[in-house]
């Protein structure tokens, strides 16, 4: 994969190098010297493109739309300190743009844009053997709120079944009335879908008072572990939350009748 | 440039008045002598009310030279409206089958067809004088359709009247002044203010507008005109104008919702928010922390820097847009959250119960209310205490709520310090037209509350798809 990116700034371009340069990517820095980089595209072809939309000399939009004419399937992310969003760009450069990166530099965000432009899928690694953990792209999943990350927990843990309203409040707020515990539910789901959204990352349909998961492009040890594809459990599942007990019994049973060879 | 505006406008007005008023007297007086031995028209009480009418013009004169030294900008509107109702009048379709102009029979046409081509113009001005000043926030779509049902109204009036079918033709005064004083009437009781002293106004236009349909009968032949029919025309006309005109002055006075005022104040509003939240303390403490955290480990360094340049990044948006979508500024309100309680070194329960989110929000206008409810609530020392923020669909509308438990305070003596939570409030008076109602009880907690009603929620959609 080969990126140009354009900057004008030094300043921004030397922090931008540490961060990519842990990927497998050829790449290329450019200030805003347009023959420079019109030289290189005619010669090398270039996958994606880092754009700064204002500098001094050049425009990044402007730029954007000629080297769309050396390679239609170019893909863009824009750099830029303002608010810039799909609907200022104009049609033929939004369908090529992966995203905008915000000045100051977010790390996750260009190792998502980098793993959008390689067409490589994202897949979260959920451990739930000893305590539970979500890991995106290896690095850990930062819940808003605790009763979040434990409704996420739970919805991993049904497995692909729908998980009910009534269900999550009987887990998770067990001994709480109906009416405070539905207040604190709504504020788990909402915390939940923002995290999740912020991650990109959408894998559940969160339907009226029922939430479904999509397992396609979670990799979890639990569910490895039913499958017979690993064997790590060691006694622990998912040992911070108090409705787990039921599972650690389910699978206590189902590891000592592994080791019967049943 | 205002200024000057502001210095020549009163004597302008004054002028327009005074040339109204004199004409409205001499037309009266020409057409009285001129056909002063008409007995079949009741020419006694014509006379008795053209002299009251005159004098109704007279006192409103008054009024206006008066109010032209006392308020500044409305009467503009008014006095532009007063000359449209004048032409109107002076123009009536009896007054011009009774005394025509001329002898020319496709003059008296041109004249009638004038007549409800300015009667419309007036309703126009009247709707669009309301949509400018007092910022309804009409569609395009229906600015174009009003516009649009005019001209065609007209186009049928005139067709109806080559054929003969006049009667017909004018009960056509009847439909779209109706539809379009309705339509004010509707929505400056929805939006802005409660205004029950515009109630008289619609009224009035469908009193005059059901005069026009007895005149209609009664010019069309189907029966006589009864004692003084065009003079209660006349009168009517004049009523309406007065009603139109003192409602004007006193809601300037009142609200001040005049449109360079309302500019001027949202301008001031905003920039107030601006500074309100530029609060260098709140700044330099977040740097600190950054720097701090920074020091422990690079990570949560990282995080936090995110997220003040997030929260700066919203301030930016915030200066250049007016309302925002309501998920948008729950992400506002939630880094801000994140910062304080990272400044604050302890979580905030902050309680997000988010049932409804599909509305516009003022940008920025919810953190100074959980700003109060942390700092001067105190919520945080409590060990139960929370914020919440819940919005929910409920009959009629949408609730949108701030709860907190904290100390509570006393409404009406809001800490000068605090002039975010009344900044916010005049934002949602003049951004959406909805007042925030702020209760308070000492020792037990606070709530804010905001009703979207339907009405507004719609205008929001439509005013979004333009």
């Amino acid at each position: 994969m080969r990126i140009i990116i354009v900057d004008d700034e030094m300043h921004a371009l030397q922090l931008f190098l540490a961060d990519v340069i842990g990927y497998e990517v050829e790449y290329r820095f450019f200030n805003d010297d347009k023959n420079a980089i019109m030289k290189y595209v005619t010669e090398n072809r270039a996958d994606a493109a880092f754009l700064d939309i204002n500098m001094p000399k050049i425009n990044g939009i402007e730029l954007a739309s000629e080297l769309l004419t050396f390679n239609s399937a170019v893909k863009f992310v824009f750099t830029t300190g303002l608010d810039v969003s799909m609907n200022d760009l104009p049609a033929a450069i939004a369908s090529n743009t992966v995203g905008f990166l915000y000045k100051p530099y977010n790390r996750d965000e260009l190792r998502r844009y980098l793993s959008q432009i390689a067409d490589r899928v994202i897949k979260m690694t959920v451990k739930t053997f000893g305590a539970f953990d979500c890991f995106l792209d290896g690095r850990r999943v930062r819940f808003s709120s605790s009763k979040s990350k434990e409704l996420f927990a739970l919805c991993i843990a049904y497995n692909g079944k729908a998980l009910t309203m009534t269900d999550a409040i009987s887990q998770l707020w067990p001994d709480m009335d109906i009416d405070k515990s539905k207040i604190l539910y709504r504020d788990a789901v909402w915390r939940l879908r923002k995290t999740l959204s912020e991650l990109h990352f959408e894998c559940i349909d969160f339907k009226r008072a029922c939430l479904v998961l999509d397992p396609s492009n979670i990799v979890c040890d639990y569910w490895d572990y039913l499958d017979g594809r690993n064997a790590d459990y060691n006694g622990e599942f998912m040992k911070s939350f108090d409705w787990s007990v039921q599972y650690t019994a389910y699978l206590d049973r189902v590891s000592i009748l592994r080791s019967k060879g049943i | 440039m205002a200024n000057r505006r502001l210095k020549i406008k009163p004597f302008i007005i004054i002028f327009a008045d005074l040339l109204a008023f004199s004409a409205g007297i001499i037309c009266i007086a020409v057409m009285y002598a001129a056909h002063a031995d008409i007995s079949v028209y009741q020419v006694g009480f014509f006379g008795y009310f053209s002299i009251i009418s005159a004098c109704l013009f007279a006192v409103l004169a008054c009024v206006d030279f008066c109010a032209a030294f006392v308020i500044k900008t409305s009467t503009f509107h008014s006095s532009l409206m007063a000359l449209s109702v004048l032409g109107c009048f002076l123009l009536a379709p009896d007054y011009i089958a009774i005394f025509p102009l001329t002898e020319t029979e496709w003059l008296n046409t041109l004249t009638v067809l004038l007549q409800y081509c300015v009667f419309i113009f007036f309703m126009l001005v009247v709707v669009f004088f309301f949509d400018f000043s007092y910022d309804l926030k009409m569609s395009r779509r229906r600015k174009g359709f009003y516009i649009i049902a005019c001209i065609a109204s007209a186009a049928i009036f005139a067709t109806l009247y080559f054929v003969k079918l006049q009667y017909i033709a004018f009960f056509l005064f009847m439909a779209v002044p109706t539809e379009l004083t309705h339509y004010v009437s509707r929505n400056i009781d929805e939006g802005n203010f409660n205004s029950h002293t515009l109630r008289p106004m619609q009224i009035l236009v469908s009193t005059i507008c059901g005069f026009m349909a007895v005149n209609a009968i009664c010019y069309s032949g189907l029966a006589s005109y009864p004692f003084g029919m065009t003079s209660f025309y006349f009168i009517a006309v004049a009523l309406t104008y007065a009603f139109i005109y003192f409602n004007f002055i006193r809601l300037t006075q009142k609200r001040e919702f005049d449109n360079a005022v309302y500019r001027a104040r949202y301008k001031d509003a905003k920039l107030e928010a601006l500074q309100a939240q530029i609060k260098p303390h709140f700044v330099f403490n977040v740097l600190t922390s950054i720097k701090n955290l920074y020091r422990l480990d690079a990570e949560s360094g990282d995080n936090a820097m995110d997220l003040f340049s997030r929260h700066l990044r919203a301030r930016v948006v915030a200066a250049n847009s007016d309302l925002i979508p309501f998920e948008k500024e729950l992400d506002n309100v939630q880094i801000y959250i994140e910062l304080e309680s990272m400044r604050r070194g302890k979580d905030l329960n902050v309680v997000f119960d988010i049932e409804y989110s599909d509305f516009l929000i003022p940008a920025l206008s919810l953190q100074p209310f959980i700003e109060n409810a942390i700092k001067y609530g105190r919520t945080d020392e409590k060990p139960d205490g929370y914020i919440r923020i819940s919005s929910h669909s409920v009959e009629g509308g949408v609730l949108l709520e701030i709860i907190d438990n904290g100390i509570g305070f006393d409404v009406g003596a809001i800490p000068p310090s605090s002039c975010g939570i009344r900044n916010s409030v005049e934002r949602f008076r003049l951004l959406t037209g909805l007042s925030p109602q702020i209760e308070s009880t000492v020792g037990e907690g606070t709530s804010i509350k905001i009703f979207y009603d339907l009405a507004t929620l719609e205008r929001m959609n439509e005013n979004n798809h333009c």
